[in-house]
């Protein structure tokens, strides 16, 4: 509670999260406002320019690019949101596990994730978007898998800097399971900075995401994305620059808003930046 | 400098630290390549274990029994996996990554690579030294004005980089640089053999577009590391000794958050190259992202995997050199 | 009339702007005359710091300095542009600091500070060097400091030297300046007690022959004592007196220094008798040949932290571990509660074997040994209330019903002197002694027979210290609880222990009965130590600072 009243007062961060709700309410429930749905034609307005009747204008099928960049927004909020949850869980629990027991668990474990962290990103989820196909699930997979171990290195790091805290140390000489420690004590206390690099994950989720289906290894038409309305986007961007833009400026809006809301989280967790009043 | 230089006789400079320096790079250079050796396993047994037959995708779902049996003899596909990895590592060494099954069929993908490779560098190292030059810029002035109208814009425009993919950047450029004011090319390359300044111009957007987020990224770093250094207490005792604040800011606060900056560039890289992939596409490059994208859609497993191991292996090369330089700037890695 | 050196008359400072701003420095009045040193006395939070960084310019921005008057060798401090004022400091004043390592740039060999201060000091005009060999007069500097081999320490990084040798090294570099006005804070807080003792007589060497005004800002009576000619005493920001130093130990006239040299006296009679447990029982632990070898990590080679030890702790004795950091005292004390797992020997407890038992075996008997540790503030989890962290431990204990539970932290914190109302905060919200209270009641809660105590008093202020020793010693004589008091404060060890077991580079020197090891010490590093003694408030030598005798025998040991 008394944290939440000091996010408030964080300008910038209260800023990213109004960005945040207004587009997550936009892309869930704007699409049942819009007259038009996302695949209806309209060939008497093929490409044509923002208006009243189309704010973002149509595209070549003269489909409404309003209503295609709020479902292709949903689509690619959900899965990046998806993948970057699963690649939190799982990478907390690795990096806690390994931190916590060190030995052979740990150097197993963490040479796994700096494989994994080798690979350039977009390569590594392109290579496996290739091989095992690209349904959504693919999708979420290849995207948690690529952002598995900065989780796991980060919930590690902290989880090594806290284990000799004498709260924990604390723990243990009550005799409780190495279990319960993990959970209550250790879980609670690396959370912040996990929690930190979940909004980075999760902007830069979106970005692998739209890149992806923006080269065509990615959602497949004719489900929206806001990669894929891009690269349609760009077939004629010269004629109709208003798909390119108006799709490119909505990955933008939901960027900005999710990495102020990431700055004001990081400013109110990590006491070295925190501004001195 | 020079009549500090001469009392300095006695004093050795970095010279001395050559040799541990040296140890240090023998063996980060050992464990990236053991990280490699691990990373081609892991992705030639990915590539084994995914659903998907490369004959079939190289032939056509036409194909007859007959011909795929001969396909696959004839790349060596009918032997056991081991066997089939033992012998692509060895080619490996030896600069032979098997033939290209679909992309550009029959020709060694080794040849494909080398002639793809140097775009891919040159692009990626422009945009590494664009992305390196305008973060030190505006990292360095959002933390010497702290909470005044400089910082403020420095963390906006930083702020608003990070929140344009690069190949949406890509657009914005080609719109604003090329379509509208005509400065640059929105398509095509020219190799710096040929022409470096040609080569520049042609690739001053694509760079760039990769670099804008990248130097976002890096400037809210540097803001961040400056920030603390600047509140260290050898930054307060320079200060009772009187230096001067230039000096100061050069010598102590810079010098020292070098490492902690240089790091995170490092780590950057991964992003970089996955830039690369997206970018080289856009503005038509002929680089290994453009060849690996025609890999995947003609399911060249032979050109994917060699892509792959290429890109792993500039990622370990770099941050190698990244260490190497952290491990040059502080004493504490390589003394004692 | 003459000119003091510096004159400060209602130096206030304060943070933050409007309903935000909080003054920490409410009106302070200083004076200071040539070759005279000033001591300023106070806890955390008193200000003292401050202080001596207002008059330098060396606070953050952030905050706001005013004053009525501030006069430099009559010229007016406040009236100076940054330009002006930068012709005086580095030059006329100069800061030593309180953490010697942190003061050096890490990037940077120590000669390299060396030049840059010397040039800087040459270009400001105000020095007539004759040559420009930075190299040899800083070599000279720093042997006359005390720094051994100086022309190669000259080429080492900050890191590759210790603590003290850095102290030394910042005090040269000071020395280059002949500066007229010298402000120390706490210079020697974070150095072990020998070299903290080597150091002030090199700060009383170094004063007198500058003959500078100095500013020894510290939170220790006995050093105040024996280096200052006056003794100002802060708390909350205000100057509650000052006077000559002998006249403010014999006659202090407020309260709050009364009170001060109160309690430092009592530490130097032991809190009560001496317990002789009896020998017929079996020991609860015996130790023997116990070594610890902590393997190679990073840059840094395998180190034995522990040699050969071999000890029994008897049901209801109080042993004390002392000896400098580094010695192996806090090693010891967690290798015992099997938070390390040892290299060699056993360890029994109760004539079980636990040396090498695992964490799992270990489980049933961890709620027999218990820790209060140092750090008071990473003693709890910050996001638990104190009496969710006493509940956790009553349920460890196996106490399951919600009210007994409750019940019975709060009798526990009553037992502690603290009230219910403190179990319903967080341990931000609590005082370090607070905290320390906290952490004894859920070491009992768990009705130990043996608890460990790491430095559990030395991050506490001085007027607190006494009331938690004091609650250690009560509840550990009514639960007739065995203790292992861990600390470099021998008058703490010596108020509090039974026996005392002397620790040093990881092999115990000596253990025997408290009065025994103080009177009559077997070794010569413990005669070293308990030297240290003699300068404190009951001591023999308090406030005197020769302390050459010390300084030429253990210069071995820095």
């Amino acid at each position: 509670m008394t944290s939440f009243r000091r996010f408030l007062q964080h300008r910038t961060g209260v800023i990213g999260l109004l960005i945040v709700v207004i587009v997550a309410l936009a892309v869930l429930i704007g699409p049942a406002l819009i007259p038009y749905g996302p695949e209806d034609m309209d060939f008497m307005a093929m490409l044509a320019p923002p208006s009243a009747a189309h704010p973002f204008g149509t595209d070549s099928f003269g489909r409404d690019v309003l209503s295609r960049v709020l479902l292709g927004g949903r689509v690619s909020l959900l899965i990046s949101f998806t993948a970057i949850l699963i690649a939190a869980v799982l990478g907390s629990w690795i990096g806690i596990l390994s931190g916590y027991h060190m030995g052979w668990t740990d150097g197993v474990l963490m040479r796994v994730m700096d494989l994994l962290f080798s690979f350039p990103s977009f390569i590594l989820a392109m290579l496996l978007m290739v091989l095992f196909g690209f349904s959504s699930a693919n999708i979420i997979a290849a995207i948690a898998l690529v952002y598995l171990p900065i989780f796991a290195r980060i919930a590690r790091n902290t989880t090594l800097l806290i284990r000799e805290e004498p709260f924990i140390q604390a723990s243990r000489l009550m005799g409780r399971r190495p279990a319960a420690i993990m959970l209550t004590e250790i879980l609670p206390n690396i959370s912040a900075p996990i929690m930190v690099q979940a909004s980075v994950g999760f902007a830069f989720a979106i970005i692998l995401e739209a890149g992806l289906s923006f080269i065509g290894l990615g959602v497949q038409p004719p489900t929206p994305s806001l990669g894929g309305i891009m690269s349609d986007g760009r077939e004629y961007f010269s004629r109709a620059p208003w798909v390119l833009t108006m799709s490119g400026m909505a990955i933008s809006v939901a960027l900005l808003g999710i990495n102020l809301l990431g700055d004001g989280l990081r400013d109110l967790t990590d006491p070295k930046l925190r501004e001195r009043t | 400098m020079s009549e500090l230089l001469g009392t300095q006789a006695k004093a050795p400079g970095l010279s001395e630290r050559w040799g541990p320096v040296a140890l240090y790079l023998l063996k980060r250079l050992l464990s990236g390549a053991l990280v490699l050796l691990a990373g081609t396993a892991a992705v030639f047994f990915t590539i084994q274990a995914a659903p998907g037959d490369p004959a079939l995708s190289a032939l056509g779902e036409q194909a007859t029994p007959e011909a795929i049996a001969a396909f696959r003899a004839e790349y060596g596909l009918d032997a056991p996996l081991m066997v089939q990895y033992v012998r692509w590592l060895l080619g490996f060494f030896q600069g032979d990554l098997g033939q290209s099954l679909a992309v550009a069929r029959g020709m060694p993908v080794g040849a494909l690579v080398l002639q793809k490779l140097p775009a891919t560098v040159f692009v990626g190292f422009f945009a590494l030294f664009l992305a390196v030059v305008l973060s030190l810029v505006l990292g360095t002035l959002a933390a010497l004005n702290r909470g005044k109208a400089t910082d403020t814009i420095a963390t906006s425009i930083a702020v608003f980089g990070v929140s344009m993919p690069d190949f949406w950047m890509s657009y914005v450029l080609i719109f604003g640089l090329s379509l509208g004011l005509g400065l640059f090319p929105a398509f095509g390359y020219v190799a710096p053999s040929t022409s470096l300044t040609g080569a520049l111009h042609a690739t001053f957007l694509p760079a760039l577009a990769i670099a804008a987020p990248m130097a976002a990224v890096f400037a809210r770093t540097l803001r961040a590391v400056l920030i603390e250094t600047l509140s260290k207490p050898y930054v307060t005792a320079a200060k009772s000794f009187g230096l001067r604040r230039p000096f100061i800011l050069v010598h102590f606060v810079l010098r020292n958050a070098m490492v902690p900056y240089l790091t995170v560039v490092g780590l950057q890289i991964r992003y970089i190259l996955g830039g690369v992939v997206v970018v080289e596409r856009i503005f038509g490059i002929p680089g290994i992202g453009s060849l690996m994208v025609d890999g995947a859609f003609a399911r060249d497993y032979n050109v994917l995997q060699a892509c792959t191991v290429v890109f792993l292996a500039i990622v370990l090369l770099v941050n190698v050199a990244v260490d190497m330089i952290c491990a040059l700037l502080d004493p504490k890695q390589t003394v004692k | 009339m003459r000119v003091p050196l510096l004159e400060i008359q209602g130096l206030r400072v304060g943070f933050g702007r409007g309903a935000y701003r909080k003054e920490v420095l409410h009106g302070v009045d200083l004076r200071l005359e040539r070759g005279e040193i000033l001591g300023i006395i106070g806890e955390s939070g008193s200000g003292k710091t401050m202080t001596g960084m207002a008059l330098l310019r060396l606070l953050p921005e952030s905050a706001q300095v005013d004053q009525q008057e501030m006069l430099f060798d009559g010229s007016d401090l406040p009236g100076l542009d940054e330009i002006a004022f930068g012709s005086l400091r580095g030059v006329r004043m100069a800061m030593i600091f309180q953490d010697p390592v942190g003061s050096f740039n890490p990037a940077k060999r120590i000669g390299w500070h060396f030049r840059q201060v010397m040039k800087r000091a040459e270009v400001a005009g105000m020095k007539s060097h004759t040559t420009g060999d930075y190299r040899s007069r800083a070599i000279t500097l720093m042997q006359e400091v005390g720094i051994r081999r100086a022309e190669e320490s000259i080429d080492l990084y900050p890191h590759q030297l210790s603590g003290g040798m850095l102290q030394r090294a910042l005090i040269a570099l000071v020395l280059a300046l002949e500066p007229d006005l010298i402000v120390a804070d706490e210079p020697t807080t974070n150095l072990d007690k020998v070299v903290e003792h080597q150091i002030l007589s090199l700060f009383k060497q170094i004063q007198q022959r500058l003959n500078a005004g100095m500013i020894f800002v510290t939170h220790d009576m006995a050093v105040a004592a024996s280096l200052c000619d006056r003794i100002a005493v802060m708390r909350y920001g205000e100057v509650l007196e000052v006077a000559e130093a002998q006249k403010l130990f014999a006659d202090p006239q407020h309260d709050y220094t009364k009170l001060l040299i109160a309690t430092a006296r009592e530490l130097s009679t032991p809190s009560g008798p001496r317990q002789e447990p009896g020998k017929d029982k079996p020991p609860l632990f015996e130790v023997k040949n116990l070594s610890l070898v902590f393997p190679p990590s990073g840059p840094r080679p395998a180190f034995r932290a522990l040699d050969d030890i071999s000890l029994d702790i008897r049901q209801g004795e109080v042993i004390g571990l002392v000896g400098e950091s580094g010695s192996g005292k806090t090693t010891l004390g967690r290798a015992l509660l099997r938070l390390y797992r040892p290299s060699g020997g056993t360890i029994r407890y109760k004539g079980q074997d636990i040396t090498l038992a695992s964490e799992h075996a270990l489980r049933p008997l961890r709620r027999d040994l218990q820790m209060v540790f140092q750090d008071p503030g990473g003693s709890f989890n910050p996001r638990k209330l104190m009496k969710e962290s006493l509940a956790e431990a009553l349920r460890a204990a196996g106490v399951r019903d919600k009210r007994e539970i409750a019940a019975r932290s709060a009798a526990l914190l009553e037992r502690v002197r603290l009230s219910e109302e403190h179990g319903e905060r967080f341990p931000h919200e609590l005082s370090g002694g607070q905290l320390q209270r906290v952490a004894i009641a859920r070491a009992v809660a768990l009705d130990p027979t043996l608890i460990v105590a790491d430095e559990a008093v030395s991050k506490l202020d001085v007027s607190v210290r006494a009331g938690v020793l004091d609650l250690f010693r009560d509840i550990q004589r009514e639960k007739q609880l065995s203790m292992i008091f861990i600390t470099h404060d021998l008058e703490v060890a010596r108020y509090m222990c039974d026996r005392i077991a002397v620790l040093y580079h990881g092999k115990l020197l000596e253990l025997g009965p408290t009065e025994e090891v103080f009177t009559n010490p077997s070794d010569d590093y413990t005669r070293t130590l308990l030297e240290t003694l003699e300068y404190s408030l009951g001591g023999r030598n308090f406030g005197q600072a020769d302390y050459g005798a010390a300084a030429r025998r253990v210069s071995h040991a820095d």
